[in-house]
Order: structure tokens, then sequence, then C-alpha cells
């Protein structure tokens, strides 16, 4: 005690004196350059990824309002022709439209179907089981498969001596041309897809269903809700915003479907399959018409930004308000 | 009339029994308060009355019949949780008519009961209104609404006050004691705040590692607990308890706790309790009882002589501590005496307020005698 408060006036007292000030002030200079010059060190960074992210999609863009071909002429000769591709693809375009409609029809069909399979497996999964932990892994790993490999095996399994049509011919009901109906060709699409990415819906819907709250299912059972009711007027609403999240990303997903398109049934017979995606494939690739194909692209770019917005306006309040 | 008979909550793998062998008689109408620290065995008892758990062993018998096979819906149980578990999806009307719904009551009777249920509870003009823009007590009301929609004969009460904000408890606490009055329902009030249970419950039963301790009308339990565990818990702050033994020093009684002696001066044992290290008791000294006296002035006469150690002003009233080598008092005084901190007061006690409790802490009918 004594030799502290003696050696305090003489040694002591400098350093203190200045650790105190600097201790109070070293935090917010510590902190100060993150907040204010620190953001101009991101701008190199920030200028080199707007170049990379947006100077494509510029250039596509111009490329949309002109008629290039790299066939006959560079980007800088090709004439500007406005909203001339737009105005083609969008009233004139049968096979373009077609392709739109189809795309959305795919959609419709292949969210409804995992919607309502991955629901049920989550629902099942609130149990315990035995084998439940390895149930679960063999479920979810359609969707770890590429893409591409299941668009290959699906071919394989759906040709005309495959191993579906065997077992078909086995149980009495003869083999299918898968391939050859349009309707028929639509519908193997259909199961892949659905083969593929209910697993997601699965995944998402469960991990929905384990944090819904406890206290209010308790509530509604002693209020005398039967299960179907106590899951249609109380464990659902609360899952909208996960279903809404789940069937925006599988959207997304699905209208920019191409994999298991190409690899199935390349868009046949005829164009009987063929989704948007393939379709600006081939406008680019078979018949070189990029600037067509750009213009294509944005219109499905546009179209789906607007579609996101409207799947997401109901639940908007629900997902960002943290509150409650 | 509700009847708890040796209910007993075992949950495989635990180490202790988290209800262990209640017996509780709650008359109709009547309000009790479960009263006891977290974990002690309270929402246990709760889950397993209204049905969301069974009981290991045991029975609960309303009105002379056993519910343990009645299905939930049936039991005539209404639960209010602590969170509100408000359906935040559905508009309060909703929330309000969800239990007749459910009981596929008609329509005109689920109407005129959201109404009159509405109305009871303040909700009249928020019906339309989406439960997720509530506030908290708001919340609690539609929680509350919604159980006594399905007219329950009884209604349990999971801690619903604490997760509101002080001025919206002391609101809510005034609207509970009004329905109750209004409604005549006999109420289970689960909580650890003892002074709702003091401000709301006709009895309180107090539980302790899920034991039941004590049952006793409100008014009387704080004055004289029964049990060592119920003095040392209840009051603001509890009473003071010393355990040890009682012995004679030239005459005059002493009771010394740990090598401290605190003296009794001018009392006498009663018949029953005896004198020596043999013969151990826990006191029990009330801090309003403990008065200060200056130093030195008949400090013959006083408890103990101590600095004062600890000071918290609560307006009126002031609460100092004491520490005497370890062991510590607690002393609530009149503030306008202005107590300083460290300074060395002297303790008195009339011995008839100590309350004396035997060996298994349990309480004695006897008090010290004046000679």
């Amino acid at each position: 005690m004594s030799s502290l408060a003696a050696s305090a006036p003489l040694d002591i007292q400098e350093p203190a004196e200045g650790q105190r000030p600097s201790l109070s002030s070293s935090e917010p200079n510590l902190r100060k350059p993150p907040g204010h010059q620190g953001r101009f060190f991101t701008v190199p960074g920030q200028i080199v990824s707007l170049i990379v992210l947006i100077t494509p999609l510029l250039v596509a863009l111009y490329m949309s309002f002109t008629d290039w071909s790299p066939t006959r002429s560079s980007l800088k000769a090709a004439a500007f022709v406005g909203l001339e591709n737009y105005k083609e693809l969008l009233i004139y375009d049968n096979r373009f439209l077609e392709a739109i409609l189809r795309t959305l029809l795919l959609a419709l069909i292949c969210l409804s179907l995992e919607f309502v399979l991955g629901l049920s497996l989550a629902v099942l999964f609130l149990r315990n089981f035995r084998g439940k932990s390895f149930l679960f892994s063999a479920f979810l790993t359609p969707m770890m498969v590429l893409p591409v490999v299941v668009g290959y095996t699906f071919w394989m399994l759906f040709q005309s001596n495959g191993p579906i049509n065997q077992i078909l011919t086995l149980i009495g009901l003869g083999a299918i041309e898968w391939f050859k109906s349009p309707a028929l060709a639509f519908s193997a699409v259909v199961i892949t897809e659905v083969w593929h990415w209910t697993p997601l819906f699965f995944l998402i819907l469960l991990s929905g269903l384990n944090n819904v709250p406890e206290n209010p299912i308790r509530a509604a059972v002693i209020l005398g809700a039967s299960p179907r009711r106590l899951f249609w007027k109380v464990v659902f609403p609360m899952l909208r915003p996960v279903i809404t999240v789940a069937f925006v990303i599988r959207a997304m997903e699905i209208i920019k479907i191409f994999d298991e398109v190409f690899l199935l049934t390349r868009g046949g017979p005829g164009s009987s399959t063929e989704s948007i995606s393939l379709y600006i494939y081939k406008l680019a690739f078979n018949d070189f018409q990029l600037a067509y194909g750009a213009a294509a692209a944005f219109i499905v770019l546009t179209a789906s930004l607007i579609m996101v917005h409207f799947l997401l306006m109901p639940v908007r309040e629900q997902l960002l308000d943290k509150g409650r | 009339m509700i009847e708890l008979i040796d209910l007993t909550k075992e949950y495989p793998g635990a180490t202790v029994t988290a209800v262990d062998k209640i017996n509780l008689t709650i008359h109709e109408g009547e309000t009790i308060a479960l009263l006891g620290p977290s974990g002690c065995g309270k929402t246990s008892t709760l889950n397993m009355i209204v049905g969301l758990e069974k009981p290991t062993s045991g029975d609960i018998k309303v009105k002379g019949r056993s519910i343990i096979d009645v299905p939930i819906e049936k039991r005539g149980i209404g639960l209010v949780f602590q969170d509100y578990a408000v359906f935040t999806s559905m508009t309060v009307e909703g929330n309000l008519s969800f239990g007749l719904e459910m009981k596929n009551a008609p329509k005109d009777k689920i109407k005129q009961t959201v109404q009159k249920t509405a109305a009871l509870l303040g909700l009249s003009d928020k019906l339309k209104l989406k439960a997720s823009k509530l506030s908290g007590s708001e919340l609690q009301r539609v929680a509350i609404g919604r159980t006594l929609a399905i007219e329950p004969s009884i209604l349990l009460l999971d801690e619903p006050l604490s997760n509101l904000e002080a001025e919206a408890r002391l609101a809510m606490r005034q609207e509970l004691r009004r329905l109750r009055q209004e409604l005549g329902l006999t109420i289970i009030y689960v909580t650890h705040d003892q002074v709702e249970a003091l401000s709301l419950a006709d009895r309180i039963a107090i539980m302790n590692f899920g034991r039941l301790i004590e049952v006793e009308k409100t008014s009387v339990i704080v004055e004289n607990p029964a049990d060592v565990l119920v003095a040392q818990f209840l009051g603001s702050p509890p009473m003071n308890v010393l355990k040890g033994y009682f012995h004679k020093i030239d005459g005059v009684l002493y009771f010394r706790q740990s090598g401290v002696d605190f003296r009794l001066s001018g009392a006498r044992l009663p018949n029953e309790v005896e004198e020596g290290s043999k013969f151990f008791y826990f006191l029990g000294l009330k801090p309003e009882d403990l008065s200060l006296g200056p130093q030195g002035s008949d400090s013959h006469k006083s408890l103990i002589e101590a600095p004062i150690s600890g000071l918290e002003r609560r307006g009126y009233d002031s609460v100092l501590s004491f520490n005497v080598k370890g062991i510590e008092l607690k002393c609530e005084v009149d503030s306008a005496q202005n107590p300083k901190l460290g300074s060395k007061k002297a303790l008195f006690i009339n011995p008839e307020n100590i309350v004396i409790f035997n060996r298994s802490g349990r309480r004695m009918d006897k008090r010290l005698l004046i000679s």
C-alpha cells in the first residue's frame, strides 16, 4: 500500500495519466477507420466487381437492341434496331411464347408435386422412428446429384428397353415410348425434376416445422383442435413464410431449367418439351441469333423479377418483422 | 373442487423427481397460487392438471371424479401460457372464437361469446385486428379471453404476468382480480413472484424440489410461516433465520449460531423448548420486528451490536444489512432514521415476536416468554 502510494506521484503518474485517456480514446481510434476512411479502401474492389458484373449485362442489353450475329459482323458494326427484337419475340414468336407458357406449366406442376411430397415427408419426419437419420440422409441425396447426371440417368431409365419399361412390362402395363409423344416426354421431365428437387422442399419444410413454437400448438390442443384442424389453422399459417421462400427458390430454379430437359428430350419431340432456357440456348448456339436471344433473356429476367415480387408480397411483412 | 392425490411426475433419465407426491385440495371459486423458484415442479404440476403431461403416479380428481384418462379437450380446464401462445396469424376475433369453433358450436353462439368475452377484457374495438399487431398486455388479454371463451370450470395461469413490463403487470394484476370476482372461477396461478401470489391468491402453496412445503391462507403465510423454508422465501426481504441452540450465561438467555451469541434479554424458554447444544432450533426474526438503537444505550439488552454492512433505500423504508461473522441479518427501518453505512448499531427485538422452528424446520406453536 505505502509503496504504491509513494511511487504513484513519481513514476506511475505519467504513464497512468497517459494510459487512461488512451484507454478511452483508443477504442474509437481503432474503430474509426472501418467507419469512415475505411470504406474508401473498398472502392477499387467495388469498381472491379462493378465492371465484372455490370458490363456483360450492359453489353447484353445493348446487344438486344441490335441485329448482331457473330457470323456476320462485329457487335460494333451491327445495326441498332431498337425494340424490334422485343416486338418480334412478344408478338410474333409463337415458339418463344409457348416455351414461356410451357415452362410456367412445368413450374406449376413440379412445384405442386414437390410441395405435397416434401410436406408429407417432413410431417412423417416429425415423429421418431428407427433408421430416421439414415432415411434423412437418403432422402437428401438426389438434391446433391449433378443435374447433368440426373438428366443422363433418367434418360437411360426412360429408354424404350430401359428399366422403367421393363418394370411396366413385368407388372403387365406394357412398355411406353416415353420420348415419342409430347405428353409422355413432358411427364418424363416432370418425374425427373420432382425426383431431383423434392428433397429441397422436404429439408426446408422440415426445418420450418421444427421451428414452429410449441405453446400455440399446445394451446390449440387444449382448446380441442383435431390434428387436421390443428395443422391447417395453427401450424400452416406459421409455416407460410418458409413455404413461400421454398417456392420462390424453386420457382427461380425451375424457370431456368435446362440440363434435365437437354439431356432427356432436347426439347422434343418437335419443340413440345422446350423450356425457355433451352429455346434461348438454341437461338444463340444453333442459329447464332445472339441479339435476339439476349432480348429473350431480358424479357425472362424482367418477368421473373416481377413474379418473385408478387410471390413474396403476402409474406413480406412476416419475413421482415423480426419482433414476433 | 379439484384434488391432487399423491401426484408424482418423474421424467425418464432425470435424477430428481419433478413432482413428488403432491396432495392438495382446491375449493370451488378459490384462487390458489403455486409459488416456488424456477424448476420446482410448478409447471409440471400444471401440465398434468391440464392434461399435457401424464402423471407417473397419483390421481387428479375434479368434483370427485378422476380426470387422468379424460382427453385434454374434455377436461374443461383452461390454460394461459407465460408467452401467451396467441395465434398471431389470426385476428383477435379468430383467437377468441377458436375454442368454440373447434367444438363446432353454433355460429350465433360463437358470435355472442366472442362479443361478451371481448367486452369483459376490453378488446371490443380490437376484434378485427391481427394478433401480431398487439402489445404484450393486449396479447395477454387475448390469451385469457381465448381460454375463457370455452367457459372452463378451472383456469390455470402459468406465470401470466412475467413477460409484461412493470406498469402493464400492475394493471393486469388488477384486471385478473376483477375477472376473478366477476366470474367466480377456480384459478390455479403459477408464479415465482411472491408479490403476485400475495396480491392475487386466497391461498398460497409453496413448492420446492418438487415437494409441496406449505399450503396456507395468504394472510397467514407471511406472518406465520409453518416451515423454515417458506420463512426464508417469503417476504421482501424475507425473514432472518438463525440456526443454532439456546444456552444461558449468568442467567441471561442466548441463542448461539456458529460461535456468535445473540442475546435474548428478558426472555425465557417455554416448556417444550430445550436448552443446550444438543437441541437444535431455527429462529425466525422478521426484518420489520428488528429495531435500531444507538450504540451503548441499553446495549446490554440488545440482540447484538454490529456495523451496517449494506443499505438499500426503498422510499419510506430502508433495508439494512448487518454482517456478524458471516451471519447476515436484515432489518427494515424508517428511512427518516437516516442510517449510515458502516456505523455501528445495536439491534433490538421483542423476544415474543421471534418464531421458533424445530430441528426439522416446522414451526413450533410456542414462543419465547417474557420473564
